[in-house]
């Protein structure tokens, strides 16, 4: 180090921190947004997506590309921390953000309904809008509605459960009525992840079909990242259901219970729910995977040229293809992005009236919230469209105005 | 003993608490004070179960059950009965260590500690199988939420409140467990009873042969110890406001807690608690390094069983003993 450089950094170093403590003006005024989701365990994968996802919409706001309601947009900080799927974890986290960031929304959970319904706590208690992400358990709208007045700051920016299981059940009331496939003896079997989400969506399914008079086969669950189905399989072979519905969060679960699945040559038909939004599914197991039903393309690079648009976008900023979950992420950011902008203040009460407002068209479909301070899903909203593996790619086969190709 | 307890363990004790005491009054946010307060909660949780694993030297691994059946029973009576969660701990306590001292029976009929531990760890399995299929009262893995906080408490006109956000009063909580339970396990392992249990830990056949009924000793130690894991368990329900099998009952609690007392120092009184507050605070201040936050915190556990074998309670002995080792070394001829 030469003998001038030292006192130039300290100069620098003061020159630094006197410019740092000068006021912002109003037109540069900064809101920090934190978010809190799973950067370690077995959901990691899923968890970098929802950061990419997160960060980008940042970015974009901050450099000029976003879209804004007024002509005075804030800055935007944004940090993220981890919960490693757990809600004590999260709660320290959250809090974390709360007090040393001074964040003034929370995006969390980005994924795990469990832990959400632990951060929805902190919305009452710290005076803080909280909007999570990917979580879908209906358990969540029913906190909500047990009392809106105290979770009036909490808002779900995903369907709930029952989108799946209505999507599951009409997709198969229209293949059964336009002779796609047979009911046989009303048998439906489930092979699910034992997390709130394989669970959350493997009941409303049961509930739908039972009310058509069918029976549940089988409910079978194991822990995450599980990769050998062989006990399952045996036992569902015993059942012989007309329909298997299977959810996993962990492609590699997917890719081996899919893959077991055709080693096993069960008489069935497979319905795959979120594993198959991972690139991974088709990129290894393309070749079993033909004709296997799923939900839901929302996110399709192949198939929608927007997606693709999207997808570009978050390769050549990180390396890897954008996802269902990055894209989804990235419209939660917008959504909270959005709100903070129209409100004009950090004021929570206006921030959640704004998010309550929201009507906005995105990357995955259009954003509304319900009575339930949950996004709706449908036609009309964010679509549940169900996808059929076919040639080694996706494409929609229902419902029949967004189809793409016809079921084989 | 003294290697258990080491010298003045009333004295630490005492420091701890008042220690403890200050910490209302100093500037200290609600992070730090969730971070103190899940501190507190596995440190009893911790020192419960070296209560067995460590002093009595049974190498149980399924103690995270009893946190989990405490936890339950706590948050459903509480939940589905409306009774005040002040009263419901304490039959969370109750039940685990019923529960304890149920699989204690079977396990006083196994001599090999491997199988010990095959039969401890595949009891946890089973409490978290129970909890996560009986989804029509505890939600499964779907979570288990309103569960009531703590009744509020006047003290001088104040309304002191608990749960999540409110994070003196749980801290204030778990520090008055946490003091309360130690007092109490000092008390009675400095008794006969702790000298029990350590002559059942070093020589079983020769405490058997001086009048030591082991079945009965063994049975008071687990369902003391399972009380002690089960009354954390019900205080961290009545804390985090939501449960889930794998999150109470699942691996990852009982590697945490495992860690912590090895860390610590297994056997040693104090020594669950130096490492519950080591990886707790640790797993925290490593937020600082993102993606590596994991990778450095299972290496800080290597590096210290490593360089503290014993455990961070036993690294004082080894330090004191070095003058009298020189001084008791002869001196040469000349």
């Amino acid at each position: 180090m030469s003998r001038l450089s030292f006192p130039a950094l300290l100069s620098a170093a003061i020159l630094g921190t006197a410019l740092s403590s000068l006021p912002v003006s109003a037109a540069e005024r900064e809101v920090t947004i934190g978010a809190v989701g799973p950067l370690t365990g077995p959901a990691a994968n899923t968890g970098k997506d929802h950061r990419q996802g997160l960060e980008l919409a940042v970015k974009d706001w901050n450099e000029g590309r976003g879209d804004y309601v007024t002509q005075d947009p804030p800055k935007i900080k944004f940090v993220m921390e981890d919960t490693s799927g757990k809600p004590e974890v999260a709660i320290s986290a959250a809090q974390r953000l709360i007090t040393r960031e001074q964040i003034k929304l929370l995006i969390g959970d980005t994924l795990h309904s469990h832990v959400t319904l632990a951060l929805m706590e902190l919305a009452p208690q710290y005076n803080l809008p909280i909007l999570s992400a990917e979580p879908v358990s209906s358990a969540i709208a029913d906190k909500v509605s047990s009392d809106p007045e105290r979770y009036q700051l909490y808002w779900k920016g995903n369907w709930n459960s029952s989108g799946y299981g209505t999507a599951v059940h009409d997709f198969y009331q229209w293949a059964f009525a336009n002779k796609t496939l047979d009911p046989g003896n009303k048998k439906i079997a489930f092979v699910v992840e034992d997390t709130d989400y394989g669970l959350a969506n493997s009941q409303k399914i049961a509930e739908l079909f039972k009310a058509d008079g069918w029976t549940v086969a089988a409910t079978e669950t194991v822990p995450p990242s599980t990769t050998d189905f062989y006990p399952q399989l045996s036992k569902l072979r015993e059942a012989d259901p007309d329909v298997v519905v299977s959810v996993f969060t962990v492609a590699n679960s997917g890719i081996a219970f899919v893959r077991q699945l055709k080693e096993q040559a069960l008489e069935t038909s497979h319905l795959a729910i979120y594993y198959p939004t991972k690139p991974e599914f088709l990129q290894q197991a393309a070749d079993v995977a033909e004709g296997t039903y799923w939900a839901a393309l929302t996110f399709s690079s192949e198939l929608n040229e927007a997606h693709k648009a999207f997808s570009d976008r978050v390769e050549a900023e990180y390396g890897n293809p954008g996802t269902y979950s990055t894209a989804h992420a990235y419209c939660t950011m917008e959504i909270a992005l959005r709100a903070l902008d129209a409100a004009g203040s950090t004021d929570p009460k206006a921030i959640a009236d704004q998010i309550k407002n929201t009507d906005y068209d995105c990357v995955v479909g259009r954003f509304k919230f319900g009575e339930d301070h949950a996004v709706q899903s449908g036609p009309d909203f964010i679509p549940v469209p169900v996808a059929q593996v076919q040639g080694g790619k996706n494409q929609i086969i229902w419902p029949e105005n967004v189809a793409t190709a016809k079921p084989q | 003993m003294l290697d258990v307890f080491g010298r003045r363990p009333y004295l630490v004790l005492l420091v701890l608490a008042l220690l403890l005491l200050a910490v209302p009054f100093l500037p200290l946010d609600d992070y730090i004070l969730h971070i103190l307060t899940l501190f507190l909660i596995f440190a009893v949780f911790a020192t419960g179960w070296n209560l067995t694993l460590g002093i009595l030297g049974l190498k149980t691994l399924g103690h995270h059950a009893f946190f989990a059946i405490g936890a339950y029973a706590s948050a459903l009576v509480s939940h589905y009965f409306g009774v005040s969660p002040w009263l419901t701990v304490w039959i969370g306590a109750i039940a685990a260590s019923i529960a304890g001292i149920v699989i204690g029976f079977p396990i006083l009929r196994i001599r090999s500690m491997p199988h010990v531990a095959i039969v401890t760890l595949a009891f946890a399995e089973i409490v978290r199988l129970v909890f996560s299929n009986l989804k029509e009262i505890t939600r499964g893995e779907l979570g288990f939420w309103g569960i009531p906080p703590f009744n509020p408490i006047e003290i001088g006109g104040t309304t002191i409140r608990f749960g999540l956000g409110n994070s003196f009063g749980s801290f204030a909580v778990a520090a008055v467990m946490f003091v309360a339970i130690h007092l109490l396990l000092l008390v009675l392992l400095r008794s006969r009873a702790g000298l029990t249990f350590l002559a059942i830990r070093d020589a079983e056949a020769a405490a058997e042969s001086l009048g030591v009924r082991l079945a009965a000793w063994k049975l008071f130690a687990f369902g003391i110890s399972a009380a002690v894991v089960g009354l954390s368990g019900a205080v961290y329900a009545h804390y985090v406001l939501i449960l889930t099998p794998s999150s109470v009952a699942g691996p990852e609690m009982l590697i945490s807690l495992l860690a912590m007392i090895i860390v610590g120092g297994v056997g040693r009184f104090f020594g669950p608690l130096y490492g519950a507050l080591l990886l707790t605070v640790t797993s925290e201040l490593l937020r600082d390094f993102g993606d590596y936050r994991m990778l450095l915190y299972g290496a800080l556990i290597i590096v210290f069983v490593f360089a503290a074998p014993a455990g961070i309670a036993g690294l004082k002995p080894s330090l004191r003993r070095k003058p009298h080792q020189a001084a008791s070394e002869p001196a040469e001829a000349v």
